[in-house]
Formats: structure tokens, sequence, C-alpha cells
């Protein structure tokens, strides 16, 4: 839980807009804001829980949740978690920016991460897994992935940290070790990565065990897996996630697990090779439904203007920060496009402009200014054109164009029936209109 | 509607912002982003803003960021003590237009470890970039950008220091053949003069006297070959003009150009401007579409720039394109040669020497192509022209590399006709890995390579280029030549390469990529 306190007063509404602050499901400051979207624009929580409560009854489900950066899709999923935690489901979250090698990992990088994510879970938790499995899964880790000399000097440097009764612990701290060493270039990971590739079924094998060996253990909490693979889209190398986890969708969903991989909109709407969608059953985090298809530019739904008002009304009284709450609400809404974290640096830095006193629409039109540069500086000439043609047709394609717009979020993703459009921050510039 | 704040209003705003985010109190942690058009009014900025805080008590820090390092590690050993860091040296990430050196590498690597940041550091942290470093960063840093609690702004820009007096180079088309005596080109120079003298048919003339003045500026016989130039150029024009010639009516703007570069040579500035004057309004009468711009036309006007160094002339560099894109060609001419000075010298640093002009030309016409218009804060024109220029640099590594594709297939292809098959792998395998080894090592040292071994530029021509003595460039390069061998021993247990085996490496790497 965050330590911040709702702010009275434009200054303290710059600290509970912080990014690095975050604001969890369990937080005070925390505004659910779907009930007020109308459900067919904006119902993710419920579609994850409807697939999960599904799955709990058919077998294991294999999710895609797909989203623009940024869009809260982190939060969404733990808030869901947080629902699903009394049905059972017991989450496992992996990092993807900090756990793989950005620079490069496969298939095999993310099943030992995986196992390794699963062993700390069940460790931290203090679960017991059978002695003779921890003995199998150390044996493939220290004894089959690696060669002597790797296998010496992680044994050394973890000797001591446990006691020998301990195995669980000492298995995490080993996997731990071995899992670090796929990010760094050197030998050690070649071989890991070269025994680990000899057999992508007997990998897929392997994993299940120690899977089946925890469900195992959780039996008697009647609880399961679920391993949620966070960040994924935000690596921004696209060919590595389609090689490693699209073109491998028939390994992950062999995986005795429940499983959520967060991918963003070009890995569905412009992919390299496989779509999103035919790997995986998907979950859309659209952004806020702000306008329907067909409505005017300038136009807010009143729907999403209230959810808005609901997510900063929760972090900070709004009549002692905004000069006119109405027109400013309207204002943010309809430039932030529904994106949810635009909003909240586009209501940040209006603070930074205003203060000390209340934020006016203008300091929020000239944060707009200052936002827009970050997606304007991205723009290739040949993008504005796409762009326009895109705000007309409220279509994407697969092509090179469409997925740099999608990954930069110049155009942005809209449920209902799925639409498109080019962010309201881009909608001002001339280079747009003379497109 | 408000007027819009002047320039150093709105560096004053975002001053008194800078300080308020520096002494603000609540939490110690928090990123924030400076931009700024100028590095001088940067650094005064910084040590405003260092001083101004320290009477909140607030201390400050600048940390230089250092490639070979971890940039969040560099920051948390600099940050004990502090409370506020300014970190600087990330400009560099504007000019790795490979995107493989390791400042880049390092910036993408605080991008990963951005969620760690709040666990390892208690300051305040304030990133300050360029305007040009500034798009790359949002390429290269998404997430870390994303959460910038804040962002200054600094377009403040100094006046220019006049720039010393450029001392005339020497043209390309004046050099001498290498390995032609000088007696023997003066021999071949008084005969096509003879010519010129006494042919009949007037393009004959004209097509002797441009030889000889050519000849004569290449043994430095200034005064005759400003003579035999005017002529060509005389008799050229008049041609051009009775047969309505397009063609003729450039070999006399070449003329123009070459007599213009003689005078300069000879301290005659005022007739080489009026020359190459000139050689610019025949090129506009050349039938050309007006907004377009000729590499002829460029080489011109650049003869113009040099000349003329940089002169405001009052109207405002959008407004110059704006008139231009409307079919100006005036506009044009002044737009281009008010900036062709520094875009030389842009891209001078950036690419092999051969291929400067077409880039520039190529920036140029992107300009007129893709309808710029000034941004509605009026930023600097430069800004957008080095943002253009750096794209048309980018492009054209990358058509380097994908031709280096084709050569290495090229080279597979050659060498399978004349070497054994291990012998052929065996250079594949180290021109790969050679070139593997000049991404890892520091830019300052692959450039140095690049100039000796693939632009083949001697020692003293190198000692020239950076303003150094012989023997410290001798000293940059065997330091150069060391991290390039330890870099190619990290990637291979071939045995390594001796001094003179590195050299044939190079040239067959620079083979392979430039022919």
């Amino acid at each position: 839980m965050s330590s911040l306190v709702r702010a009275t007063t434009v200054e303290e509404a710059f600290h509970v807009l912080d990014p690095f602050a975050l604001v969890r499901p369990s937080d005070p400051l925390y505004a659910d804001f779907e009930p007020l979207l109308p459900a067919e624009h904006y119902g993710v929580t419920n579609e994850l829980e409807r697939h999960f409560r599904g799955g709990q009854r058919h077998g294991w489900e294999h999710i895609g949740v797909i989203g623009h950066r940024g869009t809260g899709k982190t939060t969404l999923i733990a808030k869901a978690m947080a629902k699903l935690r009394g049905s059972g489901l017991m989450p496992v979250t992996i990092n993807a920016q900090l756990a793989l090698d950005q620079g490069g990992f496969t298939f095999s990088d993310m099943m030992l991460v995986l196992a390794r994510a699963v062993i700390g879970c069940l460790d931290e938790q203090h679960i017991e897994l059978d002695g003779q499995l921890i003995e199998q899964v150390q044996h493939w880790f220290a004894e089959e992935l690696l060669e002597e000399s790797h296998r010496t000097q992680i044994s050394g440097a973890i000797a001591g940290t446990f006691g020998a009764e301990n195995k669980l612990a000492l298995l995490a701290a080993f996997s731990a070790k071995v899992t670090a060493a796929l990010q760094s270039d050197n030998d050690y990971r070649r071989v890991i990565r070269s025994r680990a590739d000899r057999d992508p079924r007997d990998l897929v094998r392997r994993i299940n065990a120690l899977l089946d060996g925890a469900h195992q253990a959780l039996r008697t909490r009647q609880q399961s897996l679920c391993v949620v693979f966070d960040n994924l889209e935000k690596i921004t190398d696209r060919k590595l996630v389609d090689d490693a986890v699209l073109r491998k969708s028939d390994e992950f969903r062999s995986l005795r697990c429940h499983l959520i991989l967060l991918f963003g909109p070009a890995d569905h709407y412009a992919p390299l090779t496989v779509q999103a969608g035919q790997a995986f059953s998907l979950v859309t985090v659209p952004v806020l439904p702000v306008r329907f298809r067909g409505d005017p530019p300038t136009f807010v739904r009143p729907q999403a203007k209230r959810a808005v008002e609901k997510l900063l009304d929760a972090r900070m009284m709004l009549g002692n920060v905004l000069e006119d709450v109405d027109v400013c609400l309207t204002e943010l809404t309809r430039l932030c496009g529904g994106h949810v974290r635009d909003l909240l640096t586009l209501t940040r830095w209006a603070v930074g402009l205003a203060e000390p006193n209340k934020i006016t629409p203008e300091h929020i039109r000239k944060a707009a200014r200052r936002l827009a540069s970050d997606r304007t500086v991205l723009m290739h000439p040949q993008d504005w054109p796409r762009a326009a043609e895109i705000s007309r047709t409220n279509l994407v394609e697969n092509r090179p164009e469409d997925s740099h717009l999608i990954l930069h979020s110049c155009v942005l993703n809209y449920n209902g029936e799925p639409w498109w459009d080019v962010h309201p921050l881009l909608r001002d510039d001339p280079r747009l209109h003379e497109s | 509607m408000d007027a819009e704040p002047s320039v150093e209003a709105r560096d004053a705003e975002e001053f008194d912002r800078l300080l308020r985010f520096m002494t603000r109190p609540g939490r110690r942690f928090g990123l924030a982003l400076a931009t700024y058009a100028d590095e001088r009014v940067a650094q005064e900025r910084r040590d405003l803003a260092t001083t101004r805080a320290s009477d909140a008590s607030v201390r400050t820090t600048t940390v230089a960021v250092d490639p070979s390092q971890r940039i969040a590690n560099r920051l948390v050993a600099a940050a004990d003590g502090f409370d506020v860091l300014f970190v600087i040296g990330l400009d560099d990430i504007a000019r790795d237009v490979a995107e493989t050196g390791p400042l880049t590498r390092a910036v993408g690597d605080l991008n990963f470890q951005r969620d760690t940041l709040p666990d390892l550091l208690d300051v305040r942290i304030v990133f300050w970039v360029s305007l040009d470093a500034y798009a790359q960063l949002v390429r290269l840093a998404p997430d870390l950008l994303d959460v910038m609690l804040t962002r200054f702004e600094f377009l403040t820009e100094h006046e220019r220091l006049p720039d010393p007096e450029p001392a005339p180079e020497r043209p390309a088309w004046m050099t001498a053949s290498p390995g032609v005596a000088v007696s023997v080109l003066a021999e071949q120079a008084e005969s096509f003069a003879a010519s010129a003298r006494n042919a009949e048919n007037e393009l004959t003339k004209a097509d002797a006297a441009a030889s000889a003045g050519q000849l004569f500026a290449s043994i430095d016989r200034l005064d005759e070959a400003a003579q035999w130039l005017a002529e060509a150029a005389a008799g050229y024009e008049r041609l051009a003009t009775r047969d309505g010639d397009a063609q003729l009516m450039l070999a006399a703007a070449i003329a123009l150009r070459h007599d213009a570069e003689v005078e300069a040579l000879r301290g005659n500035n005022d007739a080489a401007r009026r020359l190459a004057e000139r050689s610019v309004e025949l090129l506009g009468e050349g039938g050309q579409v007006p907004a377009s711009v000729s590499l002829e036309q460029l080489r011109s006007l650049g003869v113009l720039a040099t000349l003329r160094g940089e002169q405001p002339t009052g109207q405002d560099d959008w407004q110059l394109l704006e008139r231009w894109q409307a079919g100006d060609r005036h506009a044009g001419n002044q737009l281009v040669a008010r900036n062709y000075s520094p875009l030389r010298a842009y891209m001078t640093r950036r690419a092999p020497e051969d291929d400067v002009e077409e880039l520039i030309q190529e920036t140029f016409l992107r300009l007129l192509a893709h309808r710029m218009r000034a941004p509605e804060n009026r930023a600097r024109f430069r800004t957008t022209l080095w943002s253009i220029a750096r794209n048309v640099v980018v492009e054209y590594y990358r058509r380097r590399h994908a031709n280096l594709d084709q050569h290495v297939s090229d080279l597979d292809e050659l060498s399978s006709q004349t070497e054994s098959e291990e012998d052929r792998l065996a250079a594949i395998t180290e021109a790969n890995l050679l070139l593997q080894a000049l991404e890892l090592i520091p830019d300052r040292d692959r450039e140095i390579l690049e100039l000796r071994y693939w632009a083949q530029l001697p020692g003293p021509e190198l000692a020239a280029r950076y303003g150094l003595t012989l023997a410290t460039i001798a000293s940059r390069l065997r330091v150069a030549k060391q991290r390039l061998l330890q870099a190619y021993q990290s990637l291979t247990a071939r045995p390594t390469l001796d001094d003179a085996a590195l050299a044939q490496s190079l040239a067959r790497l620079r083979a392979s990529i430039f022919t």
C-alpha cells in the first residue's frame, strides 16, 4: 500500500501523481472506475474473471492481455487476481523486462525463468514441495543445464547460506543464479541454452512436472498457479516476443498452469508472423471510451468523464486543485484520449505549470503541447498521412507504419466495436492536417 | 489570444520550475528531464540552480555518464551526500546512428532498470539532454520517460561566437592526380590553352579553356587558371544563350564556380563571391523546378556560404522555407547558403567526404518535400534541420549495412573462386568478428580507426584533422587498435591479429563495404 494521502492543495497533488507511487487496488487512493463505464466498451476485469471462472471448470487458461503501454493492464490484472484469489488463484508475476535479457532471449530462457519464479514463490510462502521432486529439479538445474565450473561457482556463492535441511530455499537460490546467468552474454549462458534447447518437448515436460508438483503441494489450500508474464509489451524488439512467445504458443499452451501474457496491440493488429489472437485467448484493455465511433473529435462521453473524475478525485480534492472543475475535467478527458497514464501525466505537468495557483484549462492545453512532443518526435514523415487515414477509416492494417504508430500509442485502440483513432495530442499538429 | 512570451521569458519560468523541483518538500526521490537548445545555456542554468538551491540547503552535484559503467551504479555512487543529481553526457546518443555504441546500450539498460531506481536512489535526478538527443532518448528509453515527474525546456541560445576565419580549402577537383609529375600536367595545361586560343569551333574553345583552367589550378598556377576558367564560363554562357541549351548553361555555372574557388584561394573574396552568385543565377535559369536544389547549385551555394560566413539576413529561416516552398528560388538560395556550413560540418563528422554533398542535398530536398512548417513554439529551425539530417545519415548507414550484407556474400563468392573452403570461411568469419568488435569499442576509437584504415588518411592528415601532434595521433591509434583487438578477442578463441594482419583485415572489410 502506498503512503500517499489524498491531496488538498496543488502542491500536494504533484506528489499523489508521482508515477513511481503505484496505487494498487487495495490502496485507499485507488478508484475503481470500471463500473461507471459501459461494459461493452470497457469490461476488462469481468472478462478476465469470466475466463478464469470458466477455466477452472474446464482446464488451464492461457490468455493474452493486449493494450497500449500505460493503460493500466498490470493494475487491472492485479485487481482481477485479487478478486480471484478467493477462488483459489495464486498469481506468480514475472517482470519480463527485468527477468529476461532485452538484448536477446529465447523460449527456453522463459521456461527457466518461469520455473525459477514458481520455485521462488513456493519458497517465499513456505509451501513444501515433495523432496524427490526438489532433488529432480535440483539435478536438472545443477547437473544437466550447467557445466562443472559454473556449477562449482554457483555452489560456492550460496554455500553456507541455507541449512542442508532447507532444500527448497537452496533450490530457489540456485535457480535464481542460473536464470541470472541468462542475462549475461557469456559462455555459461551459451551452455545453458544449448542444453535447455536440445529438446523443447522435454523442457516443457520438466516444467510441467514441477508445476504438477507445485499443484500437488497446493492441493490442501485449493489453489492453482497463475503465472503472469508482465511487461512483455514493453520489449521494444518485437521480433524477440514473436520468436520466443508467439511462435511457441503451442508449447506455452501445453503448460499445466494458468498463464497470462501481456502484449502490445501491435502484436495482434500488426503481427510479425503469428497474431496474438491466434496464439492465445485475448482480453483487450482498451483506452477509456472517451468517444464512441462516429463521435466528433472534440466530443467527450460523460461516462468517461465521470471515470476520469473518479480516478482523480480519489487522489485529490478537485475543487482545491482545478480552477473550474467541470471544464478542466472535460479538457483532461478529451486530451488524454482515454489513455490513463497520459491523463495522470497531463494532470501532473499541469500542476507543475500552475502551482502554487490552481490548474486552468490553459495549463492543461500547455501540458498537452509538451506531452505531444514525446510522440511527434517519433513520427516519420510517412507516418502523418497514414495517421490521417486511420483517423478517417478508424482501421489499422498489418503494415510497418501502423505497427510503429500503435507501438508508440500515436493511434489509440478503442473498444466496443474495436476502432482506432489518432491520439488527440497529435490532432492539432499541422502535419496531420496537411496529410 | 495572448502574445507568445519570448524564449527568454519562458526560460526564466522554466528555471523557476526547475528550482521548485529541486527544493520542494516531500518524497526525496524523483526524476525529471531538462532539454536545451544550447549547451552553454544549460551549463549556466545548472550552475545557477546549484547555487540558488544551496541557499535552501539543497546539495546538488553534476554527474557525467560514463558509458563503460552502468548508469544506475554511477548515480548510486555519486548520490552519496547530495539531494539533487544533474546527469549530463547523454548527448552522444544522437550521434550513434547505428545504435550499437556503449552509451546507447547504457541508456537502454537504464530504461530496463527503471522500476528498481526508487529502491537504489534517494535523490532527485534531472537528466539533461540537448534537443538533438531528445528524440533518440524517447526512442531508447520510453519507459524511463514515462516516469519523469516533470519536464523543463530551455530554448535560449547564446549568440553564435564568430567562427575563426576558415582557411580556404582546396576543392577535390583541384587536386592533382597522384603519381603524375607536375611537369606533365603543366605540359597538358599549356596544350589545352593553345587549343583554346586556336580552335575555331566555339564549343571546342570553351571545353579546352575549362580543361586548361582546371589543370593550371591543380598545379597552383592560379592566375592562369582564373583566366582560362573565366574564358570557359563566358564561352559556355554565350553558346547556352544562343542555343537555349541547359547542359551548356550547367557547364558555364560549373566553370564559374571553379573560377570562384580559384579566386577564393587567391584571396580575392569579392570576386569569388560575384562569380559564385553568378553561378547560382545561371543554374536558376537552367529550367529547373523552382522548389528544388541540385548538387551543382548546392556546391555553388556552398562556396558562397564559405565566403560569406553566417550572415543573418533579418529573415526568419522558417519564413524563408515557406517562401521557398511557394516557389521562391531566391529564398531557397538564402536558406541553403545560411545553413550550408553548419550542415556540412555536421555531415562531415558523420559520413565519408565523398558522400557528404549528396547527404546535404538529400536533407534540403526532404525539408522541401515534407512540407515542414514552423512548430507552434517556433522551435529552432536548426533543430528541425538536424532532425532531418540525422534521419538522412541513419538511412545512409542502413543502406551501407545492407550493402555490407550483400558484399559479405560477394566476398564469399569471390573468395570461393580463389581460396580454399577453409580460408574462405575464415575470411568471412574474421570480417564478421571485426565488424562486431568495431561496434564494441568507444565511438572515438572507432572513428579514428575508420579514418585511418577505411578513409585511408595518412598520419599527418589525421593530426591536422584532430588538431593533435603526430605523436599523439600515433598514441590514439595504438590505443584504439588495442581496444579493437581486445574486443575481437572477447568474441573469439581465434589467435589474435598482429598489426599487419589487422590492417589487412580492416582493408578487406573496407573493400567489402565501400566497393
